[in-house]
């Protein structure tokens, strides 16, 4: 599976970043980067911690 | 303004028994016995009336108290904006003196920024404070936090008896966002002042006297941390006010390419906002935390044999004491919440004291209990364009505060007949006292 960031819901919080910060990185300007975006199978689970406690829901996963 | 609520924190079975014998007949915000302990309130509330009318402040409003309509007023800022805010007012001779009062001493004008800015603006403000924010940006304050708890711990002198806010956690959350901030040492009093004075009004009543004292702090906290602008901007250091003075947008999102820089009123009101939402509420959390670790020793021992239960303890401790008790909304357009037809215009006290303690998403909540699963799923760190932005700042005091304590004590109680009391507040309600015991290591 694929992250899907929408950036118009994102609001930098970086909770996600705390969670899995080989994927996420809120940069300086405020903006979310995604440093991966396919999710390797060991990661699928902090990945979807993400996606479930992203505060504006501006996460989501898609099959590839 | 204190009152002793142990009775029903005591034993859960208790918080049942006295729900069954709570009336929301002639029901007020400001009723002592609500404010003495509001949870079966609310309880009631969520059972009968999720979306409860009262009148507050000479202004009818609707509490909202599920986390399912919490959830999605939250989500909706379109419909539920955050322009608005009900704080108790002095009579209006004191509040044109205290205008007047302003204006004399210099006052800056108070603007919109983030908590009570909406969408479009808000982003903007977001965007610029988001990146002094992020769990990296919190692990620098790391070393200085655990400096500050131990010379908190060392300040006690051995004592084995304390109360425990005023002796640790006041003055830790109090040094913690000082030192965020850049507040010299040598104003510390002062700005304890600024920061009490800050929410004056919100969740309570008010005294002209109290009124008048709070518009004199807030223009003297406007000048010391207009000072403090000035001095970054001529000197700027690797923290979060030079930050804030140079953040910029990128080019995209900038209206006219110079990345739209925070205003000097934009700056002071983002620092009082930073003052005032993480200073109280992280005590508060803060405080909460001890309370349930003496309550419940196999936590305290757990905390101690096994760091990896710690984040659980912190997260379960913050979602305990909801430490933003409340927040305003204003309807913008004819709308339903709950099946309730609610008109533009109304106002709504979204209450996270109620919906983190709602039992329809919640099993067993008004138990301190870490082991929960979906233990993150809680709305006391709000939800949507709003959600906490200084969480992580929260959550690394918290953990240095557990870090340091677990560390050279080897027990907390609370005294044998004494008990936590706590602040008469429906907006900013904590422990106001918490007597401890405590045993070195």
């Amino acid at each position: 599976v694929k992250i899907v960031l929408d950036y118009d819901k994102c609001s930098g919080n970086g909770i996600c970043e705390s969670i899995a910060p080989e994927y996420y990185h809120v940069a300086d300007d405020g903006d979310l980067v995604l440093l991966k975006e396919q999710v390797s199978d060991q990661d699928i689970g902090a990945i979807r911690r993400t996606v479930a406690e992203c505060p504006t829901g501006a996460l989501t996963l898609a099959p590839q | 303004m204190e009152v002793d609520v142990n009775s029903h924190l005591g034993v859960d079975q208790v918080v049942r028994e006295t729900a069954r014998r709570i009336s929301l007949d002639n029901f007020s915000l400001l009723d002592p016995d609500f404010l003495a302990d509001p949870y079966p309130y609310f309880a009631e509330m969520r059972r009968h009336r999720p979306v409860f009318p009262t009148v507050v402040a000479g202004t009818p409003i609707l509490i909202v108290t599920t986390d399912e309509l919490c959830r999605s007023v939250l989500e909706d800022p379109a419909t539920f904006s955050s322009h608005f805010s009900l704080q108790n007012k002095p009579s209006p001779e004191a509040a044109a003196r205290g205008q007047a009062l302003r204006e004399e001493l210099g006052g800056y004008p108070r603007v919109n920024t983030l908590v009570t800015e909406d969408p479009p603006r808000h982003a903007r403000f977001r965007k610029l404070v988001a990146s002094a924010f992020t769990p990296r940006a919190m692990t620098k304050w790391q070393q200085s936090f655990t400096e500050l708890a131990n010379e908190l711990l060392d300040g006690l002198d051995g004592a084995t008896e304390v109360e425990f806010r005023s002796a640790f956690t006041d003055p830790l959350g109090l040094r913690a966002i000082a030192l965020v901030l850049g507040v010299e040492d040598s104003r510390l009093d002062d700005f304890a002042r600024w920061a009490r004075h800050t929410l004056i009004g919100l969740g309570t009543e008010v005294s002209d006297e109290e009124y008048l004292a709070a518009q004199r702090s807030v223009v003297e906290l406007q000048l010391y941390f207009a000072g403090i602008i000035a001095d970054r901007r001529a000197r700027p250091r690797d923290d979060l006010v030079t930050r804030l003075v140079n953040a910029r947008l990128n080019a995209a999102e900038s209206e006219n390419g110079d990345g739209d820089p925070l205003t000097d009123p934009e700056l002071l009101e983002m620092m009082q906002t930073l003052l005032s939402a993480a200073g109280h509420t992280t005590t508060r959390a803060l405080t909460e935390m001890f309370h349930q670790l003496a309550r419940h020793p196999v936590w305290w021992e757990r905390a101690t044999t096994d760091p990896e239960s710690r984040p659980a303890i912190i997260e379960e401790s913050v979602r305990f004491a909801a430490p933003a008790v409340g927040l305003w909304r204003r309807v913008t357009r004819d709308t339903q919440l709950g099946g309730i037809d609610i008109p533009a215009r109304t106002k709504i006290l979204v209450s996270f004291a109620s919906c983190t303690r709602d039992e329809a998403v919640i099993e067993d909540a008004e138990s301190f209990d870490p082991t929960r699963t979906e233990l993150r799923s809680h709305l006391a760190w709000g939800r949507g364009i709003h959600a906490c932005l200084g969480q992580s700042l929260a959550r690394a005091q918290m953990r240095v505060a557990l870090d340091v304590l677990t560390d050279r004590l080897s027990a907390v109680a609370i005294p044998t007949g004494k008990s936590a009391t706590y602040e008469r507040n429906y907006i900013a309600r904590g422990i106001a006292s918490l007597p401890l015991q405590i045993t070195y290591r």
